[in-house]
């Protein structure tokens, strides 16, 4: 019984400690952690913020102020709570985006917009809270002369994209400019990463090392500047993918293949049929001519 | 030409029999009539036909949706019917029941003529009947449809193979027995009979072919109505993909040969005058027979529908729903009322196994098992998976039009047509068989086979 009861407690430790491990482990990157709303927060956004919290969060975290959230270890915290509270607006947005220990992650669920609704609402709970000035997350390229080239850097193995705008014949960086880079699918484009680019108008970007590549391990990859009057595209063929070898399904033998790639099994089980039911046909006319062989023999 | 025979021993009794069943083999005026009759509606469904041919498919019925009509339905019915000649002569022959032996003959015939029309019924579904040869030239291993072709080919070869074979003797007979019928009908006889004698050697040989080919046609024809089953079964749609279809099928093809058979005998014994040899007894095993494969059929229906009737599938609801209560609903309960639950409880009953009850029993099952098929092919069509767009809305629902109906009558004319040539050409039933088993002539191969077994 003691021993049992030991055990248990150890063990139930052990999860707690490796558990609350993982929370603390995740922390928020510093540009994600000073991200600002694209919108003043109104009572609108408050109000649809509220309905989506009810639909995603309530479940877990409860209703704010109540502390009434589910019994989840870390605890989910109620969101009216000054803990919860000291998270900046950018940190909250990071981790609703990423998800964190078993919170889920809401990228597909929630767009950006919708994101920062909840994040009004659960700010509406906050007497002190001021919302911080609107951050442009990225200048808009307004110049026709603008260019983007899109570069792999090989010292660092990065892929980097460089945007300048041509001044009075002289190329100047273009600095604070979001890009959003993808890679080329069969259907669609795959979202990768983002960047902005710093002082010299370069951005730098954090590319997944698991995408599967052609055959060679080439990835086909597109940057485009974000939210502008104008544009701007570049591409990249780069060995930074996962070589793949396609799979045709046709090499394969298979129902629905062409009939000389008809499955051997029902290739033989055919023949078999058909050449078994021959060649008895066959053994019963030589039978019938035998028939005919003694009849003429005898007259 | 009398000094031939020598060897076939013959008394009176024996004589008086083989005279008595080639009495048969004769063109007479009701014949002609009969003939001419048939002759003149075949050209009228041939017309429709070669309108068909001319304007193409368009002047079915069949659109978009229901691309599978009639004709299709035809061609099930078909191959189905043609199956009794296995079950009749195979299963129940080689299983030793003497007493159907007047019957395998009919039977046979019955197999030979719808397996021969058959293919033809699928031509009728072809906008482009020339290039039915593709089928054979691009045909894949994988698909169930050069299966098809494949089986329902060999099963009317040997079928036809099957049917000549248990002729022999009785066309060596025929050499006696044919006096004032056509020449070229004696020399027929003559070419065919491989000069048959009755020598123990010929009879080993003749008994041993006959068994071998009795054997092989279980699997055949088993496959022809699998297979068949499958040209449905393996698609996605729901009504149609079932993992039972097979035997489901193939006891519904029990079921309407056997109803074809139990009409034939009939007009046969009528006729041809043949009570003596097919008889009350007869049908009364016939009827119980098929009590029997309806049962089984029945058995298949309650689960092709039961078990998905209880789940209720979001698309098979669909097709359920139509069929059991709704636009089908009349036509599906009548069919399995009247040509399937209803017979079975009347075959039960003793005077509904006498001849007249059943010549009306076997028309209500017979027609039954023609529109048991057009219920299995065509609601299905009516609920296709993907919505067609942009379609008149006569194309939603289908009925037949008046030249693909007579289109469809033609391979039932056709099949009429060979049964009635069949017969007037050699005796209903089998001669020889009939006197080894009446005992009227010693089969010296009955002894040693006993003792092989
Ligand atoms: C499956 C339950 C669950 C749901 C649903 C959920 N959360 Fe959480 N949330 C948690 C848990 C558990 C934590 C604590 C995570 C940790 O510390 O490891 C957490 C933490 C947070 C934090 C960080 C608080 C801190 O510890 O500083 C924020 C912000 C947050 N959730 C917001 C939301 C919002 C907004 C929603 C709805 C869109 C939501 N959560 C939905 C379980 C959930």
């Amino acid at each position: 019984m003691q021993l049992n009861r030991i055990l248990i407690a150890s063990i139930t430790l052990l999860i707690i400690s490796t558990s609350s491990l993982f929370s603390q482990t995740t922390s928020v990157p510093s540009e994600a952690k000073n991200k600002t709303a694209p919108f003043l927060f109104t009572p609108e956004t408050i109000k649809t913020g509220e309905q989506i919290f009810n639909a995603n969060c309530k479940s877990c975290h409860g209703d704010p102020g109540k502390a009434n959230y589910a019994k989840l270890n870390p605890i989910p915290k109620d969101p009216a709570s000054p803990e919860y509270q000291k998270n900046s607006d950018g940190e909250m947005f990071y981790i609703l985006s990423n998800g964190r220990g078993l919170m889920p992650n809401f990228v597909n669920t929630l767009n950006e917009a919708q994101r920062w609704q909840v994040i009004s609402y659960i700010r509406s709970f906050n007497k002190s809270y001021k919302q911080p000035p609107i951050k442009s997350t990225g200048e808009v390229v307004k110049t026709e002369t603008a260019k983007m080239i899109l570069a792999f850097d090989k010292s660092e193995k990065k892929v980097f994209a460089t945007i300048t705008d041509s001044v009075a014949g002289l190329r100047k960086p273009l600095p604070d400019i979001t890009i959003k880079l993808f890679v080329k699918r069969t259907f669609g484009s795959l979202l990768v990463a983002e960047a902005s680019t710093g002082k010299e108008g370069i951005a730098y970007f954090n590319t997944p090392a698991d995408i599967p590549g052609d055959s060679l391990g080439f990835l086909s990859l597109i940057a485009k500047t974000q939210g502008n009057s104008k544009e701007l595209i570049s591409t990249l063929n780069e060995k930074l993918g996962v070589v793949t070898k396609p799979k045709n399904l046709l090499d394969q033998r298979a129902w629905w293949n062409v009939n000389k790639m008809a499955p051997v099994w029902l290739i033989i089980s055919y023949l078999f049929g058909v050449v078994g039911i021959g060649i008895t046909v066959v053994y019963i006319l030589l039978q019938l001519r035998k028939i005919k062989k003694i009849n003429d023999s005898a007259t | 030409m009398a000094e031939s025979q020598t060897n076939i021993q013959q008394d009176s009794t024996v004589d008086n029999l083989i005279k008595d069943l080639f009495r048969t083999v004769r063109l007479n005026k009701g014949f002609n009539i009969w003939m001419g009759f048939l002759s003149v509606s075949l050209v009228i469904c041939l017309y429709a036909y070669y309108i068909q041919l001319r304007d193409g498919l368009g002047v079915a019925g069949i659109r978009d949706y229901v691309s599978w009509g009639i004709y299709i339905s035809n061609f099930v019915f078909f191959v189905a019917t043609s199956l009794v000649g296995m079950l009749v002569s195979g299963v129940v022959g080689l299983s030793g029941q003497k007493w159907v032996t007047p019957l395998t003959r009919i039977a046979e015939i019955i197999a030979v003529a719808f397996a021969a029309v058959a293919g033809l019924v699928i031509v009728s579904d072809m906008g482009r009947p020339e290039r039915l040869v593709n089928v054979f030239i691009h045909g894949r291993v994988q698909s169930p449809i050069l299966w098809d072709v494949t089986v329902v080919t060999t099963y009317f070869l040997i079928s036809l193979l099957l049917l000549y074979i248990t002729l022999i003797p009785d066309l060596a007979y025929g050499k006696d027995h044919l006096e004032g019928r056509p020449k070229l009908l004696q020399k027929l006889y003559d070419i065919l009979s491989l000069g048959w004698k009755g020598r123990k050697a010929e009879v080993k040989i003749l008994k041993k072919s006959t068994i071998v080919m009795l054997i092989l046609i279980i699997p055949v024809a088993l496959s022809i109505h699998t297979v068949t089953s499958w040209l449905f079964a393996v698609t996605l749609r729901p009504g149609w993909d079932s993992s039972i279809f097979g035997p489901y099928f193939v006891s519904g093809a029990f079921v309407s040969g056997l109803s074809c058979l139990v009409i034939a005998m009939y007009f046969f014994r009528k006729n041809y005058k043949l009570e003596d040899y097919i008889t009350d007894f007869h049908f009364d095993k016939v009827a119980k027979l098929l009590v029997l494969v309806s049962l089984v059929y029945l058995y298949f229906n309650l689960n092709e529908f039961l078990v998905p009737g209880y789940k209720m599938k979001k698309f098979d609801a669909v097709h359920l729903r139509e069929l059991l209560a709704g636009e089908h609903a009349l036509l599906f309960w009548s069919v399995q009322g009247l040509g399937l639950i209803i017979p079975i409880i009347l075959l039960l009953i003793k005077p509904f196994r006498k001849p007249l009850p059943m010549l009306i029993i076997g028309i209500f099952v017979l027609a039954g098992s023609w529109l048991k098929r057009y219920i299995i092919v065509v609601p299905v069509q009516e609920h296709p998976f993907l919505p067609i767009q942009h379609e008149p809305s006569n194309f939603m629902v289908y009925s037949p039009t008046l030249i693909e109906i007579l289109i469809s009558i033609a391979p039932i004319i056709m099949v009429l047509m060979i049964i009635s040539v069949l017969a007037k050409l050699f005796p209903i039933i089998p001669v020889w068989e009939t006197v080894v088993h009446k005992g009227l002539i010693k089969d010296e191969t009955e002894i040693e086979n006993n003792n092989h077994i």
